[in-house]
Parts: structure tokens; sequence; C-alpha cells
């Protein structure tokens, strides 16, 4: 599940197009589908889910495989909305919510227009790119450093991870929920150990190769282009004024 | 528990923001401390993260079926001290949001107050409470990972009740109802969270006590085993 995401973001058709470009478009997207009715979040919606398959051509079942993922705490806690419960006199009431239905559906249509947002820059920005532009936002050093070591260790990890998985599975250590306990606290610790072991040769190579305190990335080689920005932001104000008029509709 | 993209009115994803960036800051203002004192604390510093971020990725055994993992945090703030979990937490967050579609960045402030502040400190509490009244060192593990979890999904809940009030008993009404809703996955992986994290503890503790008082190059997030 790791890599799914970060493998395909590398060989992303737009994987090339300025950081900048796409977070405009996803981002100002993003921060849109808090104001606009529900007519804006399906454009939204149906938008960014066009641009991201038929622009970036980013497949189909790619893209609905992780969409999928939020789906489950969306729905349920939709659903929560949809129940009433209050106290009376001794009595709990649960009933059907007045106008539950309505925030409901205002509630996953919100969310799932924002996750498609995320997900898109996601799907086309591998991390390496976008990490180092953090600098530029006024982010301490320090803390971009922690992340690209982070980012860096994060899949060494994981296949160490899915390593001490397969051989416990192999020697029948998932057997019962007893065992299963015990052999996951068994990887965790496992895991410590090794990390610390790891940081110190990480540390010594970083020494070794001169490191001063700041991890210098090479920019990124094209800049920015402004149309497509622009463009970006002016497709926000549309969205936003269909929204805008679109609002006194009773579904909306 | 994440609160995913988008889930919260804007008003409640910048208050969370606001609420959480103090303890950020002063996370970053220890880190900066620590790492000026102690160098080499820096590639251990990223490493605790990165564990953090595949400790949740750790499929636990559930009831439910539903995917369903530890947070990390707990074990996070006991290692490595509340206020360090601030930041570290919150760039688990970031990259469980990017690289995962788990979370997301206007809810990272409300998630980072419920996962990466209230948790690991709850966590940190506990564990030291309990050490200093003498209760037996398995055990404050135990309830101090576990009710940190629980604190967690208490804190979220309370978040989303905030955000969307009962229609006729308000906040109250609906705080009962997300406890309720997600108490069926959260209850018993807190449990398991305990467990896991008491078996790693022992397990560090019989095999790699050096490992455990080395960490003391981190201040207050030593374990005095």
């Amino acid at each position: 599940m790791i890599h799914l995401i970060d493998c395909y973001a590398y060989t992303s058709l737009w994987r090339h197009r300025h950081p900048a470009e796409k977070a405009a478009f996803a981002g100002g997207l993003l921060l849109l589908s808090f104001f606009t009715p529900l007519t804006g979040l399906f454009l939204i919606l149906l938008l960014v889910s066009l641009v991201a398959l038929l622009g970036a051509r980013i497949p189909a079942a790619l893209y609905s495989r992780v969409l999928a993922v939020p789906m489950a705490f969306i729905l349920i806690g939709a659903a929560s909305l949809l129940v009433s419960l209050s106290y009376h006199s001794g009595h709990l009431h649960i009933g059907l919510a007045e106008g539950g239905l309505k925030s409901a559906v205002q509630l996953v249509a919100r969310a799932l227009a924002a996750a498609s947002c995320l997900i898109f820059f996601s799907l086309t920005t591998p991390t390496a790119d976008w990490m180092p532009l953090l600098r530029k936002f006024h982010i301490p050093a320090v803390v971009v450093d922690l992340m690209l070591v982070t980012y860096r260790l994060l899949f060494v990890f994981a296949e160490r991870l899915s390593t001490l998985q397969q051989a416990q599975a192999a020697r029948l250590g998932n057997l019962t929920v007893r065992n299963r306990l015990r052999s996951t606290g068994l990887i965790g610790a496992n895991l410590f150990i090794r990390s610390l072991d790891r940081a110190r040769r990480i540390e010594l190579g970083m020494e070794a190769r001169c490191y001063t305190g700041e991890i210098t990335c090479l920019p990124f080689e094209r800049k920015a282009s402004i149309p497509i920005i622009c463009g970006s932001l002016l497709l926000c104000l549309v969205i936003a004024w269909i929204g805008f008029i679109t609002k006194r509709w009773p579904y909306a | 528990m994440h609160i995913m993209e988008g889930y919260l009115p804007v008003a409640h994803a910048a208050g969370w923001w606001v609420v959480s960036l103090p303890f950020m800051a002063a996370g970053v203002r220890s880190l900066k401390r620590i790492i000026m004192d102690h160098p080499s604390a820096r590639a251990l510093l990223g490493t605790s993260s990165a564990f953090v971020f595949v400790l949740s990725a750790l499929k636990l055994p559930s009831v439910t079926g539903s995917s369903s993992h530890p947070t990390g945090t707990g074990l996070g703030a006991i290692l490595f001290g509340p206020s360090v979990m601030a930041v570290l937490g919150s760039i688990v967050l970031l990259f469980q949001a990017l690289l995962l579609a788990h979370g997301g960045l206007t809810t990272l402030g409300a998630n980072a107050f419920s996962m990466a502040i209230v948790g690991p400190w709850v966590a940190f509490g506990l564990f030291h409470g309990l050490r200093r009244c003498r209760v037996s060192f398995s055990f404050s593990a135990f309830l101090a990972t576990t009710l940190g979890n629980l604190a967690t999904y208490v804190c979220t809940s309370a978040q989303l009740a905030l955000a969307f009030p009962d229609a006729a008993s308000g906040f109250a009404g609906s705080f009962v109802k997300f406890l309720a809703v997600f108490a069926i996955t959260q209850i018993p992986i807190a449990l398991a969270e305990g467990i896991i994290t008491v078996i790693l503890l022992n397990t560090l503790r019989s095999y790699n006590p050096e490992e455990l008082r080395g960490l003391d190059v981190l201040p207050k997030g030593g374990l005095s085993t």
C-alpha cells in the first residue's frame, strides 16, 4: 500500500510539471470545496477526476482504489449524521435527524471533492519534488531535513517490516490471536533495534560526506508556468460563481 | 482514527490548526535544542518518525475486519518524550495523508491535536505518574498506551461532535453517537496496542537495555529501566 501512490507518482505523465502548477489547481479547488454548495462540489469532483484520468492519464483502477481508502470513515461518519439521539424525562429517543439527509449528502460530497484534489496532487507529484519547496514557505530547515530523512527511511522500514512478517507467517506466528499479538510486539521491538542501528550508520555516512546541518537539493529545473497557475485560479473563480448562482436551487 | 480530508467545516479545520500550531512550534524549539546539544540525534529523530509511521502500518488482529492499526504515538511519547512527538507525529500524519490517502491536509491540525498532542501527553503523563507510584513497568506501559490511544479516540469524537452537533440534543448527543459508532473498532485496537507495546518494551528491556538508556540523549524521554 505504501508503494502504491509513491511509485506511481514517479512515473506519472505530469511528473515534470512544476509542483506549484499542480498545487495551484488542486489546492485552489480544495480550498474552494469548503465554501461552495452541492453543485460546486459535484463540479469539483467531476473536473478533478476528468483532469486526473484524461489529462494526467492516471489509470481509473488506481484512482478509484485510492479514492476508496477514506470511504469507510466518510460513510460511517455521515451515517451518524442521519440519526438523532435525545434524552427526555428518563427515556432515550433515537430517530431520524431533521435535515440529516441533506447535511449527510453535503458532507459526503465535500469529503469526496476534497479527497479527489488531494489524491490528484499526490498521484502526480512525488514527495521528493515538493518537499524541498517547503523551505520557501519558511518551514524551519530542521523540520524539512527531518522529513527528508523520514521519507527516505519509510520505504526501508516498510520493506524490512514485510520481511519480518513473512518470516513470522512462515513459522505459523499468526496462528492464534495470542500468537499474533506476541508476534506483532516482537516485530516492533526488532524494527526498533534495527532502526537505531540504521540511525547510527546514517549519521556516520552523512558526517563522512561533510553534512553541515542542511540537506541541499537541486532546484526544480523548470520554472512554474504563470498561465497555468492563473488558469487554475480562474477556474476556481468560475466554479465559485456557478456555486453562487445555483445556491438557491432546492437541493443545492 | 484520522479525520479525512474535507470532513471538517472550514472554521473547525482552521481552528484546530490554530490550537495545534503552538505545540508544533514548541516541539520545533525543543528539536533545535536537542540537535544543538547532540548533533548525532538528528538521524535518530528521523528514524523514530519513520518507525512511528511503520508502526501505524502494522495490521492488528481485529474483531470487525476493518483495517485497524495502532497509533504508535503512545510508544513514541514514552521513548522520545511528548514535546518532540508533536513534530514527529505531525510529520507522520502529513505522510499518511499524502502517501496513504489517510487523513488530510486541511484536517491535519485537528488530527495532530488528537494524535500527536493529546495521545502522547496522556501516555507520557500516565507512564511516568504510574512509575512514580511504584506500579510495575509492564502494567504502567500497558495502561499508558491503552489510555493514550483511547484519549485520541475520545478527542477525535469530541472534534467531530463539535463540528456536527446533533439536531435535537446538540454536542452531548452527537458526542455519544460518534463515541458509540467508533467504539466497535477503537476499543479492541486500544487494548491490542497496549498489549503489543508491553511486549515490545519488555523485549527491548531484556535484550537491549543499553539502547533504552542511550535514549537519554533526548530530554525527559529516556526510560529509567
